[in-house]
């Protein structure tokens, strides 16, 4: 939620910090800020508000409330003016109340009402967070809403026929809505209705029978507290979200209409001089009280697990304003409505946490006495990866995610993937044809791969391991000499035979199974891990060049010679040092094929580009008497 | 010089960070528990003190089985410690569940439908925040190589009380690493231990975010796409 630096200014006599400090204190002690940004002379802290407190705090007095706690200041009471007195002559609504998905209702009417503009500091104050100015009574209402949290209505009186009904909808009923929208209601909604036709979509948004026009000259303001969950799921339903849905669903509590009434009769008297009000119909259905809660010290001391002076703990009970008994060494706390997300032990002791300060908790270490089971599976998944890795084999984990599969999901993220995949193989064909086009780069002849992740059936799941080996274009069936070879090398190590699925050249094999079937594991094996410090370093995804190049060296010299010319005249462009892939012996002589593969990071080189460093490395070559094959 | 393919194959950067954290704490005393991808509502949710008309129930979030509703791909692997304390294990008790987790969200950078979790759980008569603060220095101390500076800030998650976001100062930024908190009574209650007796601290580390951080890996779809290019750099 967007607060504005100003409007929370108002709710203190005295000169807050700067902004990014008070942002600073907030995150701190109390929420997650997402930013602060100035918006002409005023300064926009957004404030992440979390579903526990987003029944209190979505509104500029929620977290004036907070800041109030944390700087030990008290709020400013009544920062609009006085309260219009009741005129009897005014009508007082007739409400029916036909749904208990109402907790409560207030309404109260208003006499020749006429407000041309509202005040440039309310006008500041919306545009600064971003609302969009509409007519000045529905302005100020949604003045309101961000002041308090409290959404607030106003219907033209004067189109409302009869009693104001809040029911159920009816099968198919119909409700062109303020934005213009025609939206088809089913009983599971409920509106706010007269007689004759539905008036708003209740808690959600108003409907265009009643709405307030330039001609309006008196109002009915609606002051309610709708059950969230029917908000919520009406909202959903339909598509629609506002800023009153959004406080609704959030449980705000039936106090607030009160105060949200109220200020707003304040506010439109601070406006308008002359209107007249009639006396506000109040009908409660469901009662909010105020809970008790008992605390030990002792109890706070242990959860937070470290001493606190009981003076501290006071201090931050006078700061929320409660009412407590503070025994010798309990406090029996009177949490107000308004708390909703307050209701027990637990829930105090995070506020007196947070208040003090997790970082002035000392810290500790629990001693966990007995020695773990150790997790056979863990044990044997870490002996295959070292195994694989030793005989070459590098890890890949893909999605889960296929084209196909038994067990779809319902809300797939890209259509052509909505399916669990019931074996590995399929997203390993892919990798291993992907890596084989990079083979060069890599610096290999062949990819091995393998990967440990679970599969699913229809109606179960398993861990599977899953090994392939490819060199691309491998007429010879090279792969399944490979695998078998590796195959063997793990029944070497695990003492049992692999039972696996052959897809081609990818093996698969149930994990699960397996591991139930070996002996349990007594000890982890771990190794020191040492990638610690690797720095990722990105790829180039412009194409590569391969040069091989094939020299006879006399008798004593050694290929490593031709390898340090290679590597010093090859240009900055060589992806990786000179790897040797032949070694070739006639007549006495030995011929050392290398293959050097080139790729600019930014760009495609040229053939000429390669061609220029090639002829340089000949020549060098040539200069040391060596002759290129 | 070598005519076959480097003789050494490499391990999955993810697969690292993952055995440097399991490795710190089984050494501690965790036990490694598994649960099952395809959860159930009440293991992903209902017991972790999530009702049915909470926010991180939305379509939004999570991916939902076509042929069951009430089937989801879990969101986290805490379902996995609801079922280990099922199995009527008697505090104290210390269990790490890792595993790979689903959000339904679009992807990015930072973003992916499928991750790694390692979620920590202690519950005995005198767990505490400041063992957590203890216990997770400890853990970054030793993936990270280097003392860590370490933050507790106010956080909300549904399953603990008093919740906490753990931040870590990381080229001279604080870089949110971990959610963390105190086991909530009601998750306690609803797997049959008593939270007037027992108390517990419970967190959660996202492996992909640390493997980023820790290698200064830009995109995290980086590490799903099998290629060899990335993982044959660790």
């Amino acid at each position: 939620m967007d607060i504005s630096y100003q409007w929370l200014q108002s709710f203190f006599t005295d000169p807050l910090p700067a902004p990014a400090e008070v942002a600073e204190k907030l995150v701190t002690h109390s929420f997650e800020i997402e930013g602060v940004h100035t918006v002409g002379d005023d300064t926009i802290i957004s404030v992440d508000v979390l579903p526990n407190r987003a029944h209190d705090c979505l509104s500029h007095e929620g977290i004036a409330r907070e800041v109030a706690v944390l700087y030990k200041r008290s709020l400013v009471s009544n920062r609009y003016g006085d309260i219009p007195a009741i005129t009897q002559e005014v009508s007082i609504p007739t409400v029916s109340l036909q749904t208990d998905a109402v907790r409560r209702y207030m309404a109260v009417q208003l006499a020749d009402l006429s407000i041309d503009t509202i005040p440039s500091w309310m006008s500041a104050r919306l545009a600064a967070i971003g609302q969009q100015q509409i007519h000045p009574i529905v302005d100020i209402l949604n003045y309101v809403l961000f002041d308090c949290g409290q959404p607030l209505h106003a219907f033209d009186a004067k189109k409302v026929t009869g009693e104001i009904v809040v029911r159920h909808a009816t099968d198919g009923e119909e409700i062109t809505l303020l934005s213009g929208e025609t939206v088809t209601l089913t009983p599971q909604m409920v509106v706010i209705a007269d007689t004759e036709k539905p008036l708003a979509l209740a808690g959600i948004k108003g409907g265009v029978a009643a709405a307030v026009t330039k001609e309006t000259e008196h109002i009915i303001i609606e002051s309610a507290t709708f059950d969230p969950v029917r908000v919520r799921t009406t909202a959903r339903t339909l598509g629609i979200q506002t800023d009153a849905a959004k406080r609704f669903e959030n449980d705000i509590s039936t106090h607030q209409a009160a105060v949200g009434l109220d200020r707003a009769l304040r506010l439109l008297r601070a406006c308008d001089k002359r209107f007249e009000r009639g006396e506000i119909r109040d009908m409660v259905q469901t009662e909010e009280t105020e809970r008790s809660i008992t605390v030990s010290h002792a109890h706070i001391e242990a959860v937070l697990g470290g001493a606190i002076p009981q003076e501290e703990v006071i201090d931050i009970l006078d700061r929320f304003g409660w009412e407590y008994a503070a025994e010798r060494d309990s406090y029996a706390i009177t949490v107000p409505q308004v708390r909703k997300d307050l209701t027990r032990a637990e829930d105090i002791i995070e506020e007196i946490g947070r208040v003090y300060g997790y970082d002035a908790i000392p810290e500790a270490m629990p001693t966990i006495a007995d020695t773990p089971t150790v997790s056979s599976r863990y044990v044997y998944e870490q002996r295959i990866r070292n195994t694989l890795v030793g005989c070459g084999y590098s890890e890949i984990i893909t999605t889960t995610f296929r084209p196909d599969g038994e067990s779809r999901v319902a809300n797939p993220v890209g259509e052509d993937r909505p399916y669990l995949r019931t074996a590995i193989a399929p997203g390993m064909q892919e990798s291993l044809t992907r890596n084989v086009r990079n083979k060069d780069v890599l610096g290999s002849d062949a990819i091995a791969v393998f990967e440990i992740g679970t599969v699913f059936s229809r109606t179960d799941e398993h861990l599977s391991l899953a090994i392939g080996w490819s060199q691309g274009k491998d007429k010879k069936g090279r792969w399944k000499e490979e695998l078998t070879e590796t195959l063997h090398a793990l029944k070497e190590t695990l003492g049992q035979s692999l039972e696996v699925t052959w897809y081609d050249n990818v093996v698969e094999c149930n994990l699960t199974r397996l591991v139930e079937e070996l002996p349990p594991a007594s000890t982890y094996e771990f190794r020191q891990s040492s990638v610690q410090d690797v720095a990722y370093t990105p790829f180039s995804v412009y194409p590569h060049v391969v040069r091989d190049i094939a020299v006879w060296l006399p008798q004593e010299t050694d290929a490593t010679e031709l390898e340090t010319v290679l590597h010093t005249y090859a240009g900055e462009y060589l992806v990786r040092p000179p790897r040797c892939i032949d070694v070739f012996e006639k007549d006495g002589r030995i011929s050392y094929a290398y293959r050097l593969v080139f790729q600019a990071p930014d760009r495609t080189l040229t053939d000429e580009e390669v061609n220029r460093v090639m002829e340089e490395i000949y020549a060098r070559i040539a200069e040391r008497g060596w002759e290129i094959r | 010089m070598d005519t076959k393919q480097s003789p050494q194959g490499h391990i999955h950067p993810l697969e690292h960070m993952m055995t440097d954290i399991v490795s710190v704490c089984t050494d501690l005393g965790f036990t490694i528990a598994y649960g099952p991808e395809r959860e159930d509502g009440w293991h992903n949710f209902d017991a972790l003190n999530i009702p049915p008309d909470h926010p991180a129930r939305d379509m939004q979030d999570t991916f939902f089985m076509q042929h069951d509703p009430t089937q989801v791909l879990r969101t986290h692997t805490s379902s996995v410690q609801i079922r280990y304390m099922e199995t009527g294990v008697q505090p104290p008790f210390a269990v790490i569940a890792p595993g790979k987790v689903y959000r339904q969200e679009a992807t990015d950078a930072t973003h992916e439908v499928q991750f790694h979790q390692i979620e920590g759980l202690y519950v005995s008569d005198d767990a505490s925040l400041a063992q957590l603060r203890g216990t997770l220095r400890h853990i970054l101390t030793h993936i990270f190589g280097t003392d860590v500076t370490m933050r507790f800030r106010p956080g909300y998650f549904p399953f603990v009380e008093p919740g906490v976001e753990v931040d870590m100062q990381f080229q001279g930024q604080w870089l949110e690493v971990l959610g963390a908190g105190m086991v909530h009574p009601h998750v306690l209650e609803n797997v049959g231990i008593d939270p007037h007796t027992y108390r517990g601290f419970a967190f959660g580390i996202g492996v992909d975010r640390l493997t980023m951080m820790r290698h200064d890996i830009p995109d995290v779809r980086l590490l799903y796409t099998g290629d060899l290019r990335v993982v044959n750099q660790f």
